[in-house]
């Protein structure tokens, strides 16, 4: 009895299962192909949509526009900032504005060979001169060095309201006019100061942050002249 | 250490973001100078202040010396009190972190405002400098029990 009870069980668990676990082993091998594979095919689905919103911004303006990856965030934690994959060998340059389908993402304020970093809206350090786009209200968004801004020296005189959309300007020759700012998020109107604080939230959702376009602009402020504030 | 504090230093901003935690400074550099002023390696630590300083300097936009002169400045003056201080004991080495992120932030915040005349700082920043250093004081003697296993060594007072 004991015999046969071997011979059986060398005959079920081997000879008659070796193909099955084999299969087993190339089938699991392939599902973990394949997932790995869907994960990438998912990236480069999402890469594409977003790369194609840039190209819509790219066929929309007048502007050249040079897209370029992040590749870093700042590392000191006192500033706002993002480095890019591009640099003076793509042709970048100190103050360039720095863009993607969202809108203004900031400007570029060093370049490397290879590499340039990016100062962005939100910095303490970055100030933009906009206008409110109903009512063509004057004001300079400023960063805060959180997810907000500020929209500074809003006269009271001027009609703004929560909801408007804030746009470049076009002054500073920095930023080409019209690219989108931000939406205006809170306003105090204290009659004990000069001018309106008003709290815009940026138009580009930075904590998803992926490529950028850089516009190539001919009248970029030299890095020796400081953007006027 | 030193290629720790480098990894640190260049991944700190990714890492920061891809945790969503980019509004708190957890300086792993501050407590590896605070640890090696502990061990007595004086030199070692000042070269490492210098040279991660240097490497925050490349990768923020800010003048290239900004970093470095606040790590060595604040550096120094820990070394000028040491006489005063018992790194026996853990807590110094917790209270010396935090009160390294602090000078820090108090240094560059200084700085800034002298370079640009009219900065203003943001109210939320002197929220988040306690919270960065209680956060940082709180990973101490873990990062020191942590060097002390890497370097082989028997787990004293302080760590």
């Amino acid at each position: 009895m004991g015999t046969i009870s071997i011979v059986r069980d060398i005959w079920r668990s081997y000879f008659f299962l070796v193909e099955t676990h084999q299969e087993n082993l190339f089938l699991k091998r392939r599902i973990n192909h394949l997932k790995r594979e869907n994960t990438r095919y998912q990236e480069l689905l999402l890469a594409n949509q977003r790369l194609r919103d840039l190209l819509n911004f790219q066929e929309n303006t007048d502007e050249p526009v040079l897209a370029a990856r992040v590749i870093g965030w700042d590392s000191s934690g006192l500033f706002k900032s993002i480095i890019i994959d591009k640099g003076e060998d793509d042709g970048l340059k100190v103050n360039m504005p720095v863009v993607n389908s969202e809108g203004v993402v900031g400007r570029v304020v060093s370049v490397s060979p290879n590499y340039a970093q990016v100062l962005l809206i939100t910095d303490q350090n970055s100030a933009v001169d906009g206008l409110v786009q109903r009512s063509r209200g004057r004001g300079m968004l400023k960063g805060n060095g959180s997810s907000e801004c500020y929209f500074d020296y809003v006269i009271k005189t001027y009609d703004i309201n929560t909801g408007d959309t804030i746009v470049t300007s076009g002054l500073g020759r920095i930023f080409p006019k019209g690219l989108y700012l931000g939406v205006v998020k809170e306003i105090n109107d204290s009659p004990n100061k000069l001018f309106k604080d008003v709290r815009v939230s940026p138009a580009v959702n930075f904590s998803k942050l992926e490529e950028v376009l850089i516009v190539l602009r001919s009248g970029f402020v030299p890095s020796g002249i400081p953007e006027m504030q | 250490m030193w290629l720790a504090s480098g990894i640190f230093v260049i991944l700190r901003g990714v890492i920061a973001h891809l945790v969503g935690i980019e509004w708190v400074d957890i300086d792993l550099v501050a407590i590896f100078l605070i640890y090696l002023i502990a061990e007595d390696q004086v030199f070692r630590a000042g070269c490492l202040a210098f040279f991660m300083g240097i490497l925050t300097d490349i990768f923020a936009p800010c003048q290239l010396g900004l970093f470095t002169f606040v790590y060595s400045a604040i550096l120094l003056g820990i070394n000028q009190c040491r006489g005063f201080l018992d790194f026996s004991k853990i807590k110094t080495s917790v209270l010396l972190a935090a009160i390294f992120l602090v000078a820090k932030w108090s240094l560059l915040l200084i700085i800034i405002r002298i370079l640009s005349l009219g900065q203003s700082i943001s109210s939320t920043t002197f929220i988040l400098i306690p919270i960065s250093a209680l956060i940082t004081g709180m990973i101490t003697p873990f990062l020191f029990y942590f060097l002390n296993l890497v370097r082989g060594k028997e787990n004293r007072g302080y760590a």
